[in-house]
């Protein structure tokens, strides 16, 4: 039995199967724990959690015939391993195949485990969790959660198998949510304000809406090249060429580990020029090219094609020195990617890829923008925009996408926006109660005739209350306005511009 | 010149139309304007990898929603819409709503007029994109031939959404229209769409047209002479 203080207290913090069996579990006294088993039997030993890690990094390295990713969990105290399982299983003859023969290896070394092989990480973790809840005195179990199934998979289960902090597993239980399936039925976008955004994070790791790569054991180093010019120089094709070379070097050790690059830094660090007159060095700092890519790349055309594009908008004012290029962010390419693209659907995916990554690279990342809409009725609310050089920008899912499209029975929305609503100057009344005149952009426009009221009421849960009375207004020059009234105070506001 | 030949310059008029006819009928696909009656005049609707021009006679006419019927129709087989925002004002809320996926939807947020015009080049020249919308003022003479050599090259449609005030400047656009408002029945906005210019039209041609924000339908208003039955298409569709 293993013990260490914890919550004022020695505590177990793990125990052998015999043990488990005479009732002994993690997280009991240890005095509890002692008068469970004979005193004569009972063997106890502090807790090290770093020879805890150490045997599973090994556990890990020996795992690496069955999968060229193998990974620990991301937590301070790593319990299980992930195998990236996609493109191997077929060399063991499928995924059950698999399965049997870690089993049988596992099995081998006398060790207690649980394996799940799932679309998702976060289902995969959740399920071996689900088997060691089961029946801690379990000696070996497998399960297989087939392509797809995650959600009904997933569904009985308790909250906690997502992997979320005790506080917000407290706050599902105290509103009645113990299983991932009445959880899954709530409207997302509510959720992240109502228990905050790890457990939409973890929920849409789980289900495999964002990505969550296996980050290998092996600690890499990041991939660098470097030049030093015997002569430093401000040419241009010198500085070029050069560069062109150290990023094919980069790219080429990037793709043969099997990884793409998604961000790449140039720095091109200046020669120190001697000031003659004034006798002191004038230091000029390093010129710094960074590229960001939309999909992970190992194409050193394109990416040398980004980092000369940034180049070309700088002056160089001292010749340069030296120019270093290093991959600082890589990930696993997946395993389609490793097939040439192929049909027309991956080479539209593969130039829009390009296309945003030139964009980004010219413009700034904040220049070139996905849309992610949420289901809020707050219409300034109702969408998100997020740099798409970050990667592609997920909607709620494929389907809730579709059908917001087909969903004519949202009422119409003005095409233009205002950043903030403008408060309107008090007029004589219009029709119905509605300003006689609202001025825009300098132009005083006289109301005509209004449609409505929209009413919206929302935010309460933000702790700032929203209601407001919203009108589709035409003016005498045939323009249409949104226009709403707070409901609280009667202040009118220009919102929107039907164009 | 003897009396009865015919006029150099009418003779080369005649020549140039033949020519823009000719090229008309090679080129199979067209995208719909969403305006039957403009398709009818433009032999099916706008030339794929064209620029087209609207007009705004007063800033605040229905000049966006038109384009915006018009790409989502060119991004119909799965291209992406690029739409340049340099106010930030645009709302992708709504150009959802009337079909477009949020998932092929890019917003470029650039200020600078030279950056605006590289990227616009760099937008139509790629094959994945569907069509571009922007809202542009002036445009210098070279960058606008560059933005349609891009869009000829690229084969999407460039959508500008422009001032009157620039309706006198040279064009590289092979289509140019205005948009100006009527007086509403009071439900629906009502527009008169007149085509300035098209390739192998002659003319000036007027529109009008009514935008059925609920079905996000634009009909001309010959065509709601018959309103039961198109609500009844629109719903089995």
């Amino acid at each position: 039995m293993l013990h260490e203080n914890a919550r004022g207290a020695a505590r177990v913090v793990a125990c052998s199967a015999e043990a488990a069996r005479a009732g002994i579990d993690a997280g009991m006294t240890l005095a509890e724990a002692s008068v469970l088993v004979d005193e004569a039997l009972l063997h106890v030993e502090p807790h090290d959690p770093t020879a805890d890690r150490r045997a599973l990094e090994t556990l890990a390295a020996e795992c690496e015939p069955f999968s060229p990713t193998v990974g620990l969990e991301s937590t301070d105290r790593p319990e299980c391993l992930f195998l990236e399982a996609t493109s191997v299983s077929r060399l063991f003859g499928g995924e059950a195949a698999l399965v049997e023969r870690i089993a049988d290896d596992l099995a081998r070394r006398g060790l207690r485990f649980q394996i799940a092989m799932a679309d998702t990480l976060g289902a995969a973790w959740a399920c071996c969790g689900a088997i060691a809840s089961r029946n801690r005195a379990t000696k070996a179990a497998t399960t297989i959660i087939p392509p797809g199934k995650t959600a009904e998979a997933l569904a009985p289960l308790p909250v906690e198998a997502l992997r979320l902090p005790p506080s917000v597993v407290g706050l599902l239980g105290a509103l009645g949510i113990d299983r991932i399936g009445p959880l899954m039925g709530l409207p997302r976008d509510e959720l992240a304000s109502r228990f905050g955004p790890e457990l939409l994070r973890r929920l849409h790791q789980t289900l495999g809406q964002i990505d969550e790569p296996i980050r290998s054991h092996r600690p890499e180093a990041a991939v660098a090249a470097e030049h030093v010019f015997e002569h430093p120089t401000a040419h241009r094709a010198a500085l070029e060429n050069n560069l062109r070379r150290l990023i094919d070097q980069v790219a080429a050790e990037v793709a043969s580990r099997r990884h793409g690059i998604t961000r790449l830094v140039c720095e091109l660090v200046f020669e120190r020029i001697e000031s003659a007159s004034l006798a002191r060095a004038k230091a000029v700092g390093p010129l710094r090219l960074e590229v960001g890519l939309y999909r992970a790349s190992t194409s050193a055309k394109d990416i040398f094609e980004l980092a000369t594009m940034q180049l070309e908008r700088h002056w160089l004012t001292s010749p340069v020195a030296t120019i270093r290029v290093a991959a600082v962010e890589t990930v696993p390419l997946e395993y389609r990617q490793t097939e040439l693209f192929t049909d027309s659907a991956h080479q539209d995916a593969r130039r829009l890829a390009q296309l945003i990554d030139r964009l980004s690279g010219r413009l700034g990342r904040a220049a070139v923008l996905g849309a992610r809409l949420a289901a809020d009725s707050q219409p300034e609310l109702a969408y998100g925009y997020r740099p798409l050089v970050d990667g592609p920008v997920k909607q709620r899912n494929a389907s809730a996408t579709a059908a917001a499209a087909a969903d004519r029975a949202l009422p119409p929305r003005p095409f233009l926006l205002l950043p903030r609503p403008v408060a309107l100057r008090p007029t004589p009344s219009g029709p119905n109660g509605l300003p006689g005149h609202v001025e825009d952009r300098g132009h005083v426009h006289r109301v005509v005739r209004a449609l409505g009221p929209e009413r919206i009421e929302t935010g309460w849960w933000r702790g700032q209350s929203i209601g407001r009375d919203y009108y589709r207004v035409e003016t005498s020059r045939g323009h249409w306005l949104w226009l709403f009234r707070r409901l609280r105070d009667g202040q009118w506001f220009l919102h929107g511009r039907f164009q | 010149m003897e009396k009865n030949q015919p006029y150099p310059l009418d003779e080369l008029r005649r020549m140039i139309t033949r020519l823009e006819i000719y090229r008309q009928s090679g080129d199979a696909r067209r995208i719909s304007s969403g305006m039957e009656p403009v398709d009818r005049l433009l032999g099916g609707g706008f030339s794929p990898g064209s620029l087209v021009e609207w007009f705004d006679p007063c800033e605040g006419a229905a000049a966006a929603t038109l384009a915006l019927a018009a790409a989502r129709n060119a991004c119909a087989d799965g291209g992406a819409l690029v739409v340049f925002d340099r106010r930030g004002e645009f709302y992708p809320v709504e150009a959802v709503r009337w079909g477009i996926d949020p998932r092929r939807l890019i917003v470029v947020q650039a200020t600078a007029r030279k950056d605006i015009a590289w990227a616009a080049c760099e937008v139509l020249r790629s094959p994945a994109v569907g069509a571009m919308l922007a809202w542009a003022g002036r445009i210098d003479g070279r960058d606008f031939r560059r933005m349609q050599l891009a869009a000829e090259q690229g084969g999407g449609l460039g959508l500008l959404i422009r001032p009157e005030k620039t309706r006198g400047d040279p064009s590289w656009a092979e289509v140019r229209l205005t948009a100006e408002p009527l007086s509403s029945d009071g439900q629906r906005r009502r527009l008169r769409v007149r085509l300035l210019r098209a390739r192998g039209v002659g003319g000036e041609h007027t529109v009008d047209v009514e935008i059925d924000e609920q079905t996000c339908r634009l009909y001309s208003v010959a065509q709601l002479a018959r309103p039961a039955a198109l609500a009844r298409a629109a719903r089995a569709s």
